[in-house]
């Protein structure tokens, strides 16, 4: 396991209009995907995810079930068991059908099992009619994104393509562009003996295949050759058309954020053609790991997958590496299970060290696949992080040094010279602005008291930051605590374990995560409840550890588990901060990644709106930095979490905010380093509006 | 008559059905009668510079008043058999006006089930027509699916608007491969004569 290709990434940045257009358009496409989302209610998504899993439990009844339905219509079906068994089966019908002219509709399957460069080699030609998949292959290059696969490509550059490759001027404007291949397209729907197509959906009870498409291309393709062959994995079987709608009422929301595409079309044996009804039709079923998948703790969930593409969109390493560098066949966060299914888990790696483990796709993921744990999952399969890696997973070392001899450390990370070393020993950017430490623990700040306490009403779990670094932060939340009447106790804990997690160490997430299991689930006897002000911390109780540990203790502790801010939004006793208080009338709110599956509501904007600030919330995604991820050198970190901290900074600065307020230590020093804003944690504003005094009072970091 | 100028209301599924259709990217009309459809579909062809009528799947009766009707401005055929070898002759400034089965009010959508003839004139034309009984709207998908069950449908098509592209640069172009523009015609009366 290696990090991130210190090469494709300088090359992927060195593309500026590539970085800032796909940047834009993937936070835009992100935008509308959550609007959508959130506007279509819960009902809509547990449907979804029940009828997949459903698919995913019965994979070997539903195959059967189709072939059954397929052949009654009068259709053949082949089940092949690899993807060269699908694509010879292909190339042989094409061949015993002497057809020379083939014509595409965009099939993320046949891309999978290489179908074109086969029929290629047999002198058959082969035209993708799905406008960005044409241009794609025009341009020799493979799809950049699974929904828009020319995202990459400028108008100017389409324009010089179709010059070159067609022999045509076309101005360099999408109208008149898509106006030259409705012709030169045409010609080839007219020519075509044999039509192959992917699918979004088969439905077995009656052995349909669903295309799900917006140009008109699929129906085209299914409606002028005489000869139709669907390609479709095994997981996209549905069994009945009620589900099947299920998830054709979710994926156009959360993939564009629109309740319909302009065309669904269902074919089969006999469908509508132009020779009224297609002449022969075959479907070729394709397991190439599926199956096996199906009975993986770590990758069944990803088999949910329905392609929408949210999780792309959301992800701040693919926003700016795209899917060139984050991705092969299949692309960005679903691209690296489906590898792990498809190709084996090496070849996942090799994609894997993308991902910096910010969650935002499995929040964004309509199917509710947990993406980012199977990431993980794939990283350590495939022996764990590198060298460098397993000392960032020693952070929490650092910090309690640095607690020890804070004078030191506060000197180091300021020194020139040391910043070097660190960055040469540790591979830590020296550009990357560090957090100074205050000195001293919060365990010994409370005293042992508070450690030892077996009944409370409230465990605090302070994670790194709030023990080590600057214990200021947990000592106001114990206070504030105190102040709304509740009982505290903090236990000794270790930090969530987060680098483990993020770099594939998962043997040593497992101890840490255990070791932090078995000292809460004592205390939290009848309702109480375990408290975290960090997010990630919460997200690791809550989210990882279970799938960790999956034990019944791992499960107790995770339901117990509350992000401070969705607690204190019930409490009737915050009050808007009195009048001559030092308060900005007007506040950033900045969500962290790990706070939107563990709060998607944002009980924190609530809470700064109640006390009487106007909170402003942008919905731009991560802020680039992870964890220890956005620290790291030059390529392997900081540089592109810098290119995000710019972006996202450049869209806070435009609110004309001058605070911001979020709950996350490391989204806080980015935001710091890039906005140049004070930021601090909610908590200092509800102490504030609660008259709790901070104590030290003044802010060492945020 | 027209949305707006319309005497005689649809029912409020329909209505729904049709704003759908209209947020899609449909031009929408509901016509109590058949001039009412004659007028809508003349005046649309009118504003969208149609050179040719096809119609696909309209029942014959209705197909051969609306033939005799509109050939009067633009040429006027019903789609048949002997077409299929010249399709590229409709791609150019012609409408295809066709008979859907059934509409989905929730996601504004036209069911094509099973007809050969709609399914061409649905997506071959520059401009596209479908009509439909105000009978045969549906409140959501799930409707749709004890119709499939019960009708056992070789193959359908739902659309739900123009055909459409962000591929190049994320700019929405409409007419790529099927329609540049399409209309959803709710009838009041019964189509199929
Ligand atoms: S967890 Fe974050 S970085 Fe990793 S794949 Fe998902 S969105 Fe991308
Ligand atoms: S993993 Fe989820 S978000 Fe990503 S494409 Fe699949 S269904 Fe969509």
């Amino acid at each position: 396991m290696s990090s991130m290709n210190k090469s494709k990434v300088l090359q992927a940045l060195g593309k500026r209009w590539e970085v800032e257009t796909r940047w834009r358009s993937m936070l835009t496409m992100s935008q509308k995907s959550r609007k959508g989302i959130e506007g279509l209610g819960a009902g809509y998504l547990s449907r979804l995810v029940e009828s997949r899993q459903k698919t995913v439990d019965n994979l070997e009844r539903l195959v059967a079930l189709t072939v059954e339905s397929v052949r009654r219509a009068g259709g053949q079906v082949y089940v092949a068991e690899t993807a060269e068994d699908a694509r010879s089966y292909i190339a042989e019908l094409a061949k015993r059908r002497g057809v020379g002219y083939v014509i595409k509709s965009k099939s993320m399957t046949t891309e999978e099992i290489e179908l074109n460069s086969l029929l290629l080699s047999q002198g058959i030609e082969v035209v993708e009619t799905d406008l960005g998949e044409r241009l794609v292959q025009l341009a020799g290059q493979r799809p950049s994104h699974i929904i828009a696969p020319a995202v990459h490509l400028s108008r100017e550059e389409i324009a010089r393509l179709v010059k070159e490759k067609r022999g045509a001027t076309v101005p360099p404007r999408p109208e008149a562009i898509t106006r030259f291949f409705r012709t030169d397209l045409w010609t080839s729907f007219q020519q075509a003996e044999m039509g192959i197509t992917g699918a979004n959906l088969v439905v077995a009870e009656t052995g349909h295949v669903v295309l799900v498409t917006n140009e008109g291309n699929g129906r085209l393709v299914t409606t002028m050759p005489r000869i139709l062959v669907s390609v479709a994995g095994v997981e996209k079987i549905v069994e009945s058309w009620e589900e099947a709608f299920n998830v054709l009422r979710v994926l156009p929301v959360a993939a564009v954020g629109r309740d319909a595409t302009s065309y669904i079309t269902v074919i089969g044996p006999g469908s509508m053609s132009r020779h009224a009804s297609v002449p022969e039709y075959h479907l070729v079923l394709l397991n190439n790991g599926r199956l096996a998948a199906s009975r993986d703790p770590w990758l069944r969930e990803a088999l949910r997958c329905i392609r929408c593409a949210a999780c792309l969109d959301v992800c701040p390493t693919f926003r700016i590496l795209g899917g060139h560098v984050f991705g092969e066949i299949y692309t960005g966060p679903m691209g690296v299970p489906w590898t792990a299914i498809t190709e084996g888990v090496e070849e996942a790696s090799k994609i894997a060290k993308y991902c910096v483990s910010c969650s935002l796709c499995h929040h964004a993921c309509p199917a509710e696949i947990d993406i980012p744990m199977a990431i993980s999952w794939v990283k350590h399969a495939s022996g764990g992080g590198t060298m460098r890696e397993r000392m960032l997973t020693m952070y929490e070392l650092y910090a309690r040094l640095g607690a020890h001899l804070p004078g030191l450390f506060n000197w180091l990370q300021g020194s020139r010279f040391s910043r070097r070393v660190f960055e040469n020993l540790l591979g830590i950017d020296r550009h990357r602005l560090m957090h100074r430490f205050r000195g001293g623990s919060l365990y010994k700040v409370l005293g042992e008291e508070y450690q030892r306490k077996r009944s409370a009403d409230i465990v605090y779990f302070p994670d790194t930051y709030a023990a080590y670094i600057d214990w200021s932060i947990g000592l106001l939340t114990v206070r504030v605590l105190e102040a709304l009447g509740y009982s505290v106790a903090v236990p000794k804990t270790h930090g969530s374990g987060m680098p483990s997690i993020q770099y594939g160490f998962l043997t040593k997430a497992k101890k840490i995560a255990a070791a932090n299991v078995e000292r809460l689930k004592d205390l939290i006897k009848d309702g109480v409840k375990v408290v975290c002000t960090e997010p990630t911390a919460a997200y690791c109780l809550r989210e990882a550890y279970p799938k960790i540990l999956g034990t019944p203790a791992s499960q107790k502790v995770a339901e117990s588990t509350h992000e401070l801010t969705s607690l204190l939004a019930g409490e009737a006793q915050i009050q808007p901060i009195k009048q001559n208080q030092s308060s900005q009338a007007k506040v950033l709110y900045h969500h962290p990644c790990h706070a939107r599956l563990i709060s998607p509501q944002r009980p924190s904007e609530k809470l700064l709106e109640r006390i009487g600030l106007s909170a402003v919330y942008i919905d731009y995604g991560c802020c680039g930095i992870a964890g220890t991820w956005g620290m790291r050198k030059g390529a392997e970190g900081f540089l592109i979490s810098a290119e995000i901290g710019r972006r996202v900074a450049e869209l806070i600065l435009e609110t004309g905010c001058k605070e911001i307020a979020t709950e996350s230590s490391v989204c806080a020093q980015q935001l710091r380093q890039f906005t140049g804003l004070k930021v601090r944690h909610t908590i200092r504003y509800i102490a504030e509006s609660l008259g709790v005094q901070e104590q030290p009072p003044r802010l060492l970091n945020f | 008559m027209r949305e707006e100028t319309t005497g005689n209301n649809p029912t409020p599924l329909a209505r729904r059905f049709l704003a759908k259709c209209k947020e899609n990217g449909f031009q929408v009309a509901y016509t109590p009668s058949y001039n009412d459809l004659l007028s809508v579909l003349s005046e649309w062809s009118t504003g969208w510079g149609v050179g040719k009528i096809v119609l696909g799947g309209v029942s014959a009766g209705l197909a051969e008043r609306l033939r005799g009707a509109l050939s009067v401005q633009s040429p006027c055929e019903v789609l048949g058999e002997a077409d299929l070898e010249k399709l590229g002759d409709l791609r150019a400034g012609s409408l295809g006006v066709f008979r859907a089965r059934a509409g989905v009010a929730e996601t504004g959508g036209l069911v094509i089930i099973d007809d050969w003839k709609a399914n061409l004139a649905s997506l071959i034309p520059e401009y596209s027509v479908g009509l439909l009984k105000e009978s045969e709207v549906l409140p959501d998908y799930w409707e749709l699916s004890s119709l499939i069950r019960k009708s056992r449908p070789a193959g359908l098509a739902i659309i739900s608007g123009p055909s459409s592209t962000s591929d190049i640069e994320l700019t929405h172009v409409v007419g790529v491969h099927g329609p540049v523009a399409c209309g959803c015609v709710v009838a009041g009366f019964e189509l199929d004569e």
